[in-house]
């Protein structure tokens, strides 16, 4: 799939919630959503991450997107809303988890709909730019703003740049 | 009857069926080099096929045993009247015995995994049945029999061909439209008929798609239901996603003997391409494994064993040295046998572990098998070279690196070496060459896979790294084998179409993936025009270390016994004296020791049984010895180390930890910590 | 949509968004199902009339619920749901007499258009 938002093609874009914000990732970096599964800590090991889990007798680290975007985490909130998933990428030739508080949907965007960040800030250094989603009748009245996420800056964090 | 019981039985019949195998593909490629059989060759081949007729026979796999009889005779006649060298005839024959070995390969396979069902394999019989007769001169060649499911297309004057659309797992879904056709049409042929997930298969797919040919039982064989079939098969096919569009192929002209044996040789090769595939059908039938038997059993040189036993007589011996000098209270004395035991069971280890070590002969027959099938195909020429057949390596590792290797075979005559004329216009030789070299470097094998091909295309690389992000440093800081590693992300290339993507196909970060499962690891060099080199280093054996799993707070983990001095409980005898500022100490034997508690260490919330009910575990590191201290020794057992991802190496707080993790028997994971950098 | 719809799949969030999606196609009668027990028991409760099988389950590895099905109502229709890297098992699956296949995370409209698909055939 082509995604040189120069050219005016479409991308594809897989959305979910962390907190009460939405987030968003091309779909070609995302390898596989799961449910939410046991997650074995790590002691010793930064903040951000969460922990482990074994997918398929492998391990693959699981990041805590809530503590590293800042969001409320889902713990917080009751258990019936408790839809966490984790969505599992490639980065660097691994694959690395982040859990997520609610799926919500593949999108198909136009590069149209991207907006760039006005300038990059504590608040956004993990995003890349925003989509703004067109107006779909029933779910959202208004338009909708989608965070997209900077993989690169995310998974580096901690890391000396 | 006797003492064995089924299980065994089929264990020890697939072990002598394949050695018998393997022995018989070593004569036959050889004399594929020669290109000629020789009289010493028929005769064993004769006798082999005689062996196998029989004992499949016993174990009542009727089918096999029709095949092996009909190979039989045919070898039986060929000793008597062997056809001229190289001639169409001896040509033939050796197609048919190529055949006849794959067959024999996908039998066995599918006797393994519990599958296999005594279905006679019409084609195949019919075809050695077909060139004895040949050979005989009674007669030309027949005309394929138009028996209902033939693959050849001409008894089947109802045809459509079906194009698809690239996508993922082509094949697959170039099976399922299989399948639908089948349900509309009982009598439903297809070309290519097996649907394997190789580069061929696909390339072939969509180049040619692919051919349905269809035919109408008896009384309904009448235009106006031919008609319909065509309606509603075409509207079906009008509404599949991945089918690109289908057109009508009919052919009513009847062809000509000569023609037919080409379209049969044709069609055949795509038929049995699929079984000429043993990897993939080897993985496929161990993957699904679970009603079938397990093949435990190994050749083990006879050498080793009589090492081994020399050096359990030596143990033995020493055991009773020991006995002498417990009597006699030499504390010295005893220390010194001690010390030697452990080196003697250190090399006894060595050695057992080794009995699991095979060549990698198996493998590079494989090699030599896909290369000759792929010229073929591809029309190409090359030359193969062989280097290091009779290096070790661990058996469950090579078993899991077949198909990763034979893999980078494939692609590297799709896609690195080119086409004769390409090659000419070049200046290069006609003779496209690959070298594949297994060497022995002490704990690890190295193989190198080289062709001279066209190489990778790097600026295409650099363009879909950017597009894709990639690039998580400026370009600049990227060596070219960084550029060229990049190749194995997952999706590099997974949306592709094959002819976008100059370079290597699709899957190669499967080639990673499976390699880092046996804790392998691959290097890319390459030069456009020249070719391309992959490096493959895989450690000799499954890192298997003995351990312990110990708990501390509430967490769980692994640790490696060979740092382990001494396990004990504390006592008074061995007293704890807190420090201030420092870590505490204890005191063994009137030296003191640091005392790590590692529920602290790991800040644990659960807090640490007191020292009487745990267990202390006194270490050797390079910085020293020290003492560990456990809420429990959970069990002793040998540790299959994996390394950990580099991802998480880098996202540990402090010192290192872990230096890797293993998974349990329950599936979970548990991480080994590193004794050597805890202090 | 009347067609009635049986969801196996243990992963809470797949299924969701699953569910979403056929709620969304117009698929109103649609059940779940966890476990491969819980699935058999739904089916001979009452006959789906399409059931979307995830590969991955808690108490059955590999195709054997798959097979049960199938041999207990060789016309029933399943449509498998794979994860990345299966590729082998869903060419069993097919061989086996799944009808298609879909890989997660799945295009909302493709999935639909093979729904339809599926169940007309």
């Amino acid at each position: 799939m082509d995604t040189n938002t120069s050219e005016n093609k479409s991308v594809e874009i897989l959305v979910f919630y962390i907190g009460k914000t939405l987030y968003g990732l091309r779909m070609e970096r995302v390898e596989e959503i799961i449910g939410i599964q046991k997650i074995i800590p790590l002691p010793g090991s930064m903040d951000e991450i969460l922990g482990i889990i074994n997918l398929r007798n492998r391990i693959i680290p699981i990041v805590d997107s809530n503590f590293l975007l800042k969001e409320a985490s889902a713990s917080s909130l009751e258990e019936e809303e408790k839809n966490q998933g984790i969505v599992i990428v490639s980065f660097a030739g691994e694959r690395v988890g982040i859990i997520v508080d609610d799926m919500c949907d593949v999108l198909s965007v136009h590069s149209e709909q991207f907006v760039s960040l006005s300038k990059k800030n504590e608040k956004n250094r993990y995003l890349k730019n925003f989509v703004r989603t067109k107006n779909d009748s029933g779910e959202d009245a208004a338009n909708q703003l989608i965070s997209m996420l900077d993989l690169e800056e995310m998974l580096t964090f901690g890391e000396n740049v | 009857m006797n003492d064995f019981d089924d299980g065994e039985m089929l264990e020890i019949y697939l072990y002598e069926q394949t050695t018998l195998l393997d022995g018989l593909n070593d004569i036959v490629y050889g004399a594929e080099e020669d290109k000629h059989f020789s009289k010493e060759d028929l005769e064993e081949i004769f006798r082999i096929m005689h062996t196998v007729k029989g004992s499949a026979a016993m174990m009542e796999f009727h089918a096999l045993s029709h095949t092996a009889h009909l190979a039989e005779d045919l070898f039986s006649f060929l000793q008597k009247e062997q056809p001229k060298e190289q001639s169409e005839e001896e040509k033939e024959v050796f197609n048919c015995v190529f055949s006849v070995l794959d067959y024999f390969q996908h039998v066995f396979e599918s006797i393994q995994s519990g599958s296999y069902e005594n279905q006679p394999e019409e084609e195949l019989n019919a075809r050695i049945q077909q060139l004895m007769r040949r050979l005989d001169g009674s007669g030309e060649t027949a005309e394929p029999a138009a028996k209902e499911g033939n693959f050849a297309d001409t008894a089947l004057g109802n045809r459509v061909r079906i194009w698809f659309k690239d996508c993922q797992l082509l094949s697959v879904h170039a099976l399922v439209i299989q399948k639908k056709l089948l349900r509309l049409c009982e009598q439903s042929t297809f070309s290519p008929a097996e649907l394997e997930e190789t580069d061929e298969i696909r390339r072939s797919l969509m180049e040619d798609g692919m051919l349905w040919s269809f035919q109408l039982p008896g009384k309904e064989n009448t235009a106006e239901a031919i008609e319909k079939m065509y309606e509603n098969a075409l509207s079906m096919l009008e509404k599949q996603m991945y089918v690109d569009h289908a057109k009508r192929e009919d052919h009513t002209e009847e062809k000509s003997s000569g023609s037919a044996v080409n379209k049969e040789s044709k069609a055949s090769p795509a038929a049995l391409s699929s079984d000429s595939e043993p990897v993939d059908t080897k993985n496929k039938t161990s993957e699904r494994s679970h009603a079938g038997s397990q093949r435990a059993m190994i050749s083990v040189s006879q050498t080793k064993v009589a090492s081994l036993v020399d050096t359990v007589g030596e143990i033995i011996n020493m055991l009773s040295s020991m006995e002498d000098v417990y009597g006699k209270n030499d504390r010295e004395m005893m220390g010194r046998v001690i010390s030697q035991m452990k080196k003697k069971t250190s090399e006894m280890r060595e050695m057992t572990l080794s009995l699991n070590l095979i060549t990698v002969e198996g493998l590079f027959q494989k090699v030599r098998k896909i290369v000759r099938e792929m010229c073929q195909k591809l029309n190409k020429e090359v030359t193969l070279t062989l280097e290091g057949k009779e290096t070790e390596i661990d058996k469950n590792t090579v078993e899991h690196l077949s198909n990763p290797f034979l893999h980078l075979i494939r692609n590297a005559l799709d896609h690195g070496i080119e086409s004769t004329e390409e090659r000419l216009a070049l200046g290069k030789n006609e003779h496209g060459t690959i070298l594949v070299q297994a060497k022995n470097l002490g704990r690890e094998v190295q193989f190198i896979i080289s062709d001279d091909g066209c190489g990778l295309d790097k600026d295409k690389i650099i363009q879909k790294a950017k597009e894709k992000n990639l690039l998580s440093r400026s370009l600049e800081e990227y060596s070219d084998k960084e550029i060229y590693q990049l190749i194995m992300t997952p999706n590099f290339s997974t949306k592709e179409t094959v002819s976008e993507y100059s370079g290597r196909g699709v899957g190669m970060n499967v080639v990673l993936e499976e390699l880092e499962k046996i804790n392998g690891s691959i290097q890319i060099q390459s030069e456009k025009d020249q070719g391309t080199t992959f490096i493959l280093t895989i450690p000799t054996s499954l890192s298997i270390v003995e351990g312990m799993d110990i708990r501390a707070g509430e967490f769980q983990l692994a640790m490696q016994s060979s740092y382990v001095q001494q396990i004990f409980a504390v006592t008074d005898q061995t007293p704890v004296m807190e420090k201030e500022g420092k870590l505490p100490e204890i005191l063994i034997k009137k030296r003191a020791y640091p005392l790590i508690v590692l529920s602290q260490r790991l800040q644990a919330k659960q807090e640490h049984v007191p020292y009487e009910k745990g267990i202390m575990i006194l270490v050797e590191s390079s910085k020293g010895k020290y003492c560990i201290f456990v809420d429990e020794i959970i069990k002793i057992r040998q540790i299959v180390v994996k390394k950990l991802p580099v991802f998480l190496e880098n996202k540990m707080k402090s010192s290192r930890l872990y230096c890797g993790y293993t998974v349990l028997g329950n599936g979970d994971i548990s991480l080994i910590l590193d004794t050597n950098h805890l202090f | 949509m009347e067609e009635s719809i049986l969801l196996v799949d243990d992963a809470i969030f797949a299924r969701k968004l699953t569910r979403k999606t056929l709620d969304e196609g117009g698929y109103k009668n649609v059940r779940e199902a966890v476990t491969a027990k819980e699935a058999l028991e739904k089916i001979s409760e009452e006959r789906p009339d399409l059931i979307l099988l995830d590969i991955t389950l808690p108490d059955r590895k590999d195709l054997s619920l798959l097979k049960e099905i199938l041999e207990n109502d060789p016309e029933m229709k399943v449509i498998m749901l794979s994860a990345v890297g299966q590729e082998l098992i869903i060419a069993d699956a097919i061989e086996m007499g799944a009808r298609e296949f879909v890989s997660k995370p799945f295009k909302k409209d493709e999935f639909l258009t093979m729904i339809r698909n599926v169940l007309d055939e």
